[in-house]
């Protein structure tokens, strides 16, 4: 455009080794950086972040076990974690020469001495008692016993994902500009939508177990509808920000609005809505274990048991297990994300 | 299909939010069946002249009407069952089929049950198929994703969808302002045939002066918002031109 040379100075312009450059910080960047390390120094402070750090700095390095309580504590812990519990034992009451047709599979019994302590009745001491019982040890039992809850566990993850894609698909439309019917509908549902997200999965639990009872139906509908507040905003936002190219075309062809959400924006926003659902799907399982602990079934259930009888080697079979199917989700919804886009 | 659908715009003007006049007091007819050029810079109010015939962009003043039905927001719908329109850009939705692209040029008359499945009845997908086939793709291009075609390939897939609609007026927004000098003239050749075929009449926004020589009845050229020069072809000249794009007229 002319207009450029008629307001541009005369002078000619600096060769490239004169422009002047600017410095990659300045003292504003300096004091900004110093306030924020002092803010969250103080903040670590008043935390006890400071303590922590001393103890675990000295666990480690003195390994003293005698020191103070974390040294103490992770020593227990470490051992008792190791090694894994695979087998489930149970005390056999009656004569295993008669169960010896119908065992489970695999399964053996085990004579096993057992130290009792009792009061004895005359002298009011305690004396150790050796005594001699059959047990039935199956080798993989508790094992078995694992992946039955993993599966009720993944079945609480996919169930509640489902639960949350039917409730914020509706949400979504009705959050996202452009295709809310109203300014005040809009704002309702996204309203709605952050609630559903700020109550946490276990708060919603402890109430829905009051309401459902113990089991996984409590533990599916907090999964569901925390995730429905999650998936809700992000398919909203995803609505708004697809191409309007296509919409506006579909449009002129006279197609509504429900037509063009569904052949200009789904195509649009169906791959990222994938990955949405992959990662709503591994953290609703992930969090199944974690609703367990108030009673919302699942693997959780078992965890807290475990915990509570102090059994850290069946806690730490658990842990693996649920670590797996993590992983093994991960591999899945990489997959799928590979396919999708 | 008894007669085409004549467009009548009587002084129309656009402002928009912010008071920019994108149009001011533009008249200009399209008969049945012609194909009209619409020249001028950017920003001249091409885009939104066009837009205003189907709806896409309200007009603050005057009257845009399509066949005798007046255009505003309760119709909409019957002037859009007239209308089609082919973008710049092509706009097909890029990560769906080139076949769905086309068919959506259709929508308007689906069934919403067969809308929520994507459930396109066999005789619209065959007539998309030849559709496709008078556009110069073939078989393998029917289920690969619009946004794996070139520029020109896309167009030309907009320029279908755009006849699937059976439309008697067809608008064309720079349809090939992003392509090369050959393709160009293949795109404005197909459609000048397609709708010559169909009697349907087009209205086209160009900056290429040779290509509106080469391929329109008419010329309507706009400048700053309003329409500076039309006639026919043979009497757009030099003269004409230079009053249209050069600078020492304005």
């Amino acid at each position: 455009m002319s207009t450029i040379e008629e307001t541009s100075p005369p002078t000619r312009p600096r060769g490239a080794e004169e422009w002047s450059l600017r410095a990659p910080f300045r003292a504003a960047h300096v004091v900004i950086f110093a306030v924020v390390a002092g803010l969250l120094a103080w903040s670590a402070e008043r935390q006890g972040l400071d303590n922590a750090a001393w103890e675990t700095l000295r666990a480690v390095t003195f390994n003293e076990v005698e020191g103070g309580g974390l040294g103490r504590a992770s020593s227990r812990l470490a051992s008792g974690f190791w090694p894994l519990q695979l087998a489930e034992v149970s005390e056999l009451r009656e004569d295993p020469n008669k169960l010896i047709d119908d065992m489970p599979w695999l399964a053996r019994i085990e004579s096993r001495e057992r130290t009792r302590m009792r009061v004895d009745p005359d002298t009011l001491e305690t004396v150790s008692v050796v005594e001699i019982e059959n047990v039935m040890v199956e080798p993989f039992g508790y094992a078995w016993r694992i992946g039955a809850r993993m599966l009720e566990t993944l079945e609480m993850g996919v169930q509640a994902t489902l639960l949350g894609i039917v409730l914020s698909v509706p949400l979504a439309v009705l959050g996202a500009r452009g295709y809310a019917p109203g300014w005040g509908v809009r704002h309702a549902a996204r309203a709605l939508v952050a609630f559903l997200r700020a109550v946490p999965e276990l708060v919603s639990a402890l109430f829905l177990v009051l309401a459902y009872g113990f089991g996984p139906t409590a533990g599916i509908l907090a999964l569901g509808l925390h995730c429905t507040g999650f998936l809700g905003k992000f398919f909203a936002e995803e609505i708004e920000h697809a191409d309007k190219a296509p919409q506006e075309a579909l449009a002129a062809h006279g197609a509504g609005r429900l037509k063009v959400l569904r052949f200009a924006v789904w195509p649009q926003v169906m791959p990222h809505y994938l990955g949405y659902v992959c990662y709503v799907l591994d953290r609703n399982v992930r969090m199944a274990t974690v609703v367990g602990l108030v009673g919302a079934g699942g693997i959780g259930q078992e965890l807290k048991g475990r915990y509570d009888l102090f059994q850290f080697g069946h806690v730490s079979t658990i842990l693996l297990a649920i670590f797996i199917v993590v992983l093994a989700l991960d591999q899945v919804s990489a997959w799928v994300r590979t396919r999708a886009s | 299909m008894s007669g085409g659908v004549r467009v009548d715009l009587q002084d129309v003007s656009v402002i928009y939010k912010g008071g920019v006049v994108a149009l001011q007091g533009v008249s200009l007819a399209v008969e049945p069946g012609e194909f009209v050029a619409l020249l001028g810079p950017s920003g001249s109010g091409k885009s939104t002249l066009l837009r205003t015939i189907n709806g896409l962009v309200p007009y603050t003043n005057g009257e845009v009407s399509v066949g005798g039905v007046r255009v505003g927001p309760r119709t909409w719908k019957v002037v859009r069952a007239e209308v089609a329109m082919v973008f710049q850009t092509a706009a097909l939705v890029p990560r769906a089929t080139v076949l769905d692209n086309v068919l959506a040029g259709a929508l308007r008359g689906l069934d919403p049950w067969r809308a929520a499945l994507g459930w396109w009845p066999l005789a619209w997908r065959q007539e998309a198929c030849a559709l496709l086939a008078e556009v110069g793709l073939r078989e393998d291009h029917l289920y690969r994703k619009a946004l794996s075609l070139s520029g020109g390939e896309q167009q030309r897939v907009g320029i279908a969808r755009a006849f699937m609609a059976k439309p008697k007026v067809l608008l064309a927004d720079e349809p090939v302002a992003s392509l090369d000098p050959t393709t160009s003239r293949d795109v404005l050749a197909l459609i000048r045939r397609l709708a010559a075929d169909r009697k349907c009449a087009v209205l086209c926004s160009l900056h290429q002066m040779d290509l509106a020589r080469a391929y329109a009845d008419r010329v309507v050229a706009l400048r700053a918002a309003t329409v500076r020069w039309c006639g026919v072809m043979e009497n757009f000249d030099e003269g004409v031109q230079a009053k249209i794009f050069d600078h020492e007229h304005n």
